[in-house]
């Protein structure tokens, strides 16, 4: 269980969260709406360790990690996408996944200088399960450079780097900004299995079909503040959120 | 007593030169997120200039060198907006270490490598006990003068508002319509203005070569470092702090020992975890 | 394209190795050939790290010559002094320069970019005001002489093979490094710190062992120039040197193996080759500057930009990529 609780964080006077809880458990897929500036991006920056919140704590399966730097947690299984692309343009597709498997690999330093066998066992092994990735997202060449990808893919790219972390809750900043249908149908097929997996995830995300047909809870943020807390069902009949969402047609 | 308070005032007056090459290091710098280590080429090129033509017509002719200078790098810099997407202000940077090694070169071809003199204000007055050097005292009233009307300018024109804007933030500032590249090329050119002016000070006060150009560069540097990247009140302070140690280090030293204390000073500033105020810009998650 | 595959990660190795039987085979024994490849390959040797640091870890540094000197001094100190023989200094000259380096860099890597290169600067001066300052021990201004010979032979040729398989050795370990999991995190710690952090690399830690490698490296070089030269004074191995290493990468290639000692090779032969200081002052100035603005990855960087535009048929430029249609349906339909 990933859990944030009581968290509050103000960029000079913007209150950027007011006072927030979120949760998610082990296998079970959060979706996380609200317009800009609601603070989802910050939430995600407090879970990780990148911001520190005024108030609140972040707790790991009942552990206080709320002061723990984010390569501890990521260490412990906390595994992110941001929301502007990160992955450097200039290197290949497969090293960029490959890069994910920064938190698992067991190489020192001077094995690494001298390429040991050890080296090269573990190399080979991460390979293959980046090109595996690779095909599971339909990312295309494995060697092409990241730059050249579309924008879209570059995403997927995002979350397969955080698949090859081997994390136990993913917290994915709009995985689908910008996908078309299929994209997506991939995105969602694999999170679903990633889930199936006993990962927990949350996801946030502006479509909000998109939230509803595949996540288990959603919270709905607004000016860094819970709006709304539930089941699908429960959203999709929450006044406010027909209102302000489904009622204007938000795609 | 009498001693202490004449190194001061001669740090001082030394630091009048550190200080005026301070406000375009941090000009450049706060606008274009640009270190311009070719601000001591400005400097030499100046002081040459006018010490080789002489008078007034060398003061001219002098300033009007450092400008084209400074149209140079501010076009470099232009061109490697231009052509990347720059992110790694480091290799600018590294380009004005380049053209600080033309720029020596050149001078040393032209004028040799003889320090040059411009005949400045000679003399010193005696106040209140103590024997002061009029061009000292010159200098120091002139950089004074170039603060005053930098803070106007900055604090005060639509140009500065402008500038500072820039400064603060380039995104930013390009959303609300302001022509940033354009005032980032200002930059370069008022600096190089204002350098061209530290040269023909420096010509008149110590006599200026060729091979000096690196050494101003660093004075100013560490001037804006020492208090931090503040404003041009701070930076300026910071130069005559700097000026200040280092008679007092060729004073109270051994010798050999005062050599180290600007490369201590900006250790110790630098890795005294202050260091945030050397960023312009925060990262941003 | 085939031959590129085959040779995998070491074709920058197999290039360099030729090129030293190349010039073994010309030299034919002539001293002068050989000191002027010693001196390219000692610089090659500080640069080959710097490259690592600074075009993969983004470290910049401008004091490499100085812990070049640090190893230096330290085998000249222990040989001369103490007695020690030159295999025996190898360890110390090696670990003093790799020891400060990797203590002192907590606070100082912590600083962005531009502030490190000060700092760095700051401690080359530093260094050099105290060798200066060391009286009898470092020899003051006037340096140290009378080191032992190097262990490999008397012959020229010992010593060139030496240094030439010392820096084989330093670019074999560059290209395994930069194909590790270390090498990949040290460089996403360039690009995006909080991406790095986020996939679970200590940055503080990564940098400050590359940093620390780096200058045992130096070291290194410094061992090998005190005694092929058999004298060391802090005007040998100074500012300038480190400036110029930094010359040699940038023009070379920062991301390459290879790259330092083909900006080297320019350095030390254009410095032979032009006449007097001001005409090298303004080439290489100018070789600085263009470099920076047209080849950000230096000259190594030439054969893959050929190899690009050949690959690439004309017309597929930039914007086919963009679309996200075609590469995936293809894909898709194949
Ligand atoms: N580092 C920062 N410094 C100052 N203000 C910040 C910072 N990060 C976020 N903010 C502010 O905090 C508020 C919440 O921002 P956040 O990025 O978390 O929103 P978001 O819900 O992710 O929005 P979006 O949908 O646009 O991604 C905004 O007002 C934003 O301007
Ligand atoms: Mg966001």
């Amino acid at each position: 269980m990933l859990s944030a609780r009581g968290i509050a964080v103000a960029f000079g006077g913007v209150k950027a969260l007011d006072v927030v809880d979120v949760e998610v458990g082990p296998g079970s897929i959060v979706g996380m709406v609200g317009p800009n500036g609601a603070g989802k991006s910050t939430l995600f920056n407090c879970l990780t360790g990148v911001v520190s919140p005024d108030a609140g704590t972040v707790e790991l399966d009942g552990k206080d990690i709320t002061r723990w730097p984010t390569e501890r947690r990521a260490r412990v299984g906390i595994g992110r996408t941001f929301q502007t692309a990160r992955a450097d343009p200039n290197s290949t597709v497969c090293d960029a996944i490959m890069t994910g498997f920064t938190v698992s690999t067991r190489q020192c330093m001077l094995g690494a200088f001298l390429s040991s066998p050890g080296v090269r066992a573990e190399e080979k092994q991460f390979k293959a399960r980046a090109l595996a990735l690779v095909d599971t997202f339909d990312l295309g060449n494995p060697d092409a450079l990241v730059g050249e990808l579309p924008a879209p893919h570059r995403r997927l790219l995002e979350v397969a780097r955080t698949l090859a972390g081997d994390a136990k809750y993913l917290l994915l900043d709009e995985p689908a900004a910008g996908m078309d249908s299929l994209d997506r149908q991939i995105l969602s097929k694999v999170l679903r299995q990633v889930a199936d997996r006993g990962i927990g995830i949350v996801l946030v995300e502006h479509n909000f079909g998109f939230v509803l047909s595949l996540c288990d809870e959603v919270t709905v943020l607004a000016s860094g503040k819970v709006v709304a807390q539930g089941t699908p069902e429960h959203i999709r009949e929450h006044p406010e959120i027909v209102r302000v969402y489904l009622g204007q047609g938000t795609p | 007593m009498a001693a202490f308070m004449e190194y001061l005032a001669n740090g001082a007056f030394f630091g009048a030169l550190y200080a005026l090459l301070a406000l375009p290091m941090f000009l450049i710098w706060s606008t274009t997120d640009v270190v311009d280590i070719n601000i001591g080429g400005y400097v030499i090129v100046a002081g040459v200039v006018s010490a080789s033509v002489g008078g007034v017509t060398g003061w001219l002719l002098g300033v009007m060198a450092a400008l084209g200078m400074g149209a140079v790098t501010g076009l470099l810099f232009l061109a490697f907006h231009w052509l990347w997407d720059m992110k790694d202000m480091m290799r600018i940077v590294l380009a004005t270490f380049g053209l600080l090694l033309i720029t020596a070169s050149a001078v040393q071809a032209l004028v040799g490598t003889d320090n040059l003199y411009l005949s400045g204000l000679s003399g010193s007055v005696h106040l209140l006990g103590f024997r002061l050097s009029t061009q000292g005292m010159f200098n120091l009233l002139l950089a004074s003068a170039f603060l005053l009307i930098l803070f106007i300018v900055l604090n005060g024109s639509a140009s500065g508002l402008r500038m500072r804007a820039a400064a603060a933030s380039a995104a930013s500032a390009a959303l609300v319509g302001i022509a940033v590249r354009r005032m980032q090329f200002m930059a370069f050119l008022v600096g190089s203005g204002m350098a061209g002016i530290v040269g023909i000070l420096a010509a008149m006060t110590t006599g200026v070569s060729y091979s000096r150009g690196l050494q101003f560069s660093v004075y100013a540097v560490t001037a804006v470092i020492l208090l931090g990247l503040r404003g041009p009140a701070t930076v300026f302070l910071g130069g005559i702090l700097l000026g200040i140690f280092e008679q007092m280090g060729v004073a109270y030293l051994p010798s050999g020992w005062s050599q180290l204390l600007p490369p201590a000073l900006i250790l110790l500033v630098l890795a005294s975890g202050r260091s945030h105020t050397i960023s312009v810009h925060a990262v941003r998650a | 394209m085939r031959t590129f595959t085959v040779l995998g990660r070491h074709r920058n190795l197999l290039a360099y190795a030729v090129v030293i039987g190349i010039v073994i085979s010309v030299a034919q024994g002539r001293e002068s050939i050989y000191d002027v490849g010693v001196s390219i390959l000692v610089f090659g040797l500080m640069g080959i790290p710097l490259a690592l640091m600074y075009g993969h870890g983004g470290i910049i540094s401008l004091c490499q010559a100085s812990f070049a000197a640090l190893g230096g001094y330290a085998t000249s100190i222990l040989t001369v002094s103490h007695g020690w023989s030159a295999w025996e200094a190898l360890a110390p000259s090696i670990l003093v320069p790799g020891v400060i380096a990797y203590l002192i860099s907590r606070p100082i890597l912590r600083l962005p970019e531009l502030s490190l290169a000060l700092t760095t600067i700051a401690l080359a001066q530093l260094w050099y005001g105290l060798v200066a300052l060391g009286g009898d021990r470092t020899g003051g201004h006037v340096g140290l002489y009378g080191m032992p010979a190097l262990p490999f032979g008397d012959e020229q040729l010992g010593g060139f093979l030496g240094i030439a398989v010392l820096v084989a050795a330093a670019i074999w370990a560059f290209e395994n490094y930069v194909r590790s999991a270390r090498g990949r995190a040290l460089n996403a710690i360039r690009i995006d710190p909080i991406l790095a952090r986020s996939v679970g690399a200590d940055v503080a830690r990564e940098r400050a062992l590359v940093f620390g490698v780096a200058a045992g490296v130096a070291g290194l070089a410094g061992w090998y120039f005190s005694l092929y030269v058999g004298f060391l004074s802090p005007d040998s191995l100074s500012f300038t040197q480190s400036f110029a290493v930094l010359f040699m990468v940038v023009i070379g290639g920062r991301r390459s193996s290879i790259g330092p000692l083909i900006g080297s090779t320019v350095y030390i032969l254009a410095g032979d080759l032009l006449p007097g200081g001001v005409a090298q002052g303004v080439v290489f100035g100018a070789m600085l500057v263009a470099v920076l603005l047209l080849l950000p990855d230096g000259l190594a960087s030439l054969g893959g930009i050929v190899r690009r535009v050949r690959r690439r048929p004309p017309g597929s430029g930039s914007a086919a990529p963009r679309d996200p249609a075609p590469a995936k349906r293809e894909r898709a339909h194949a």
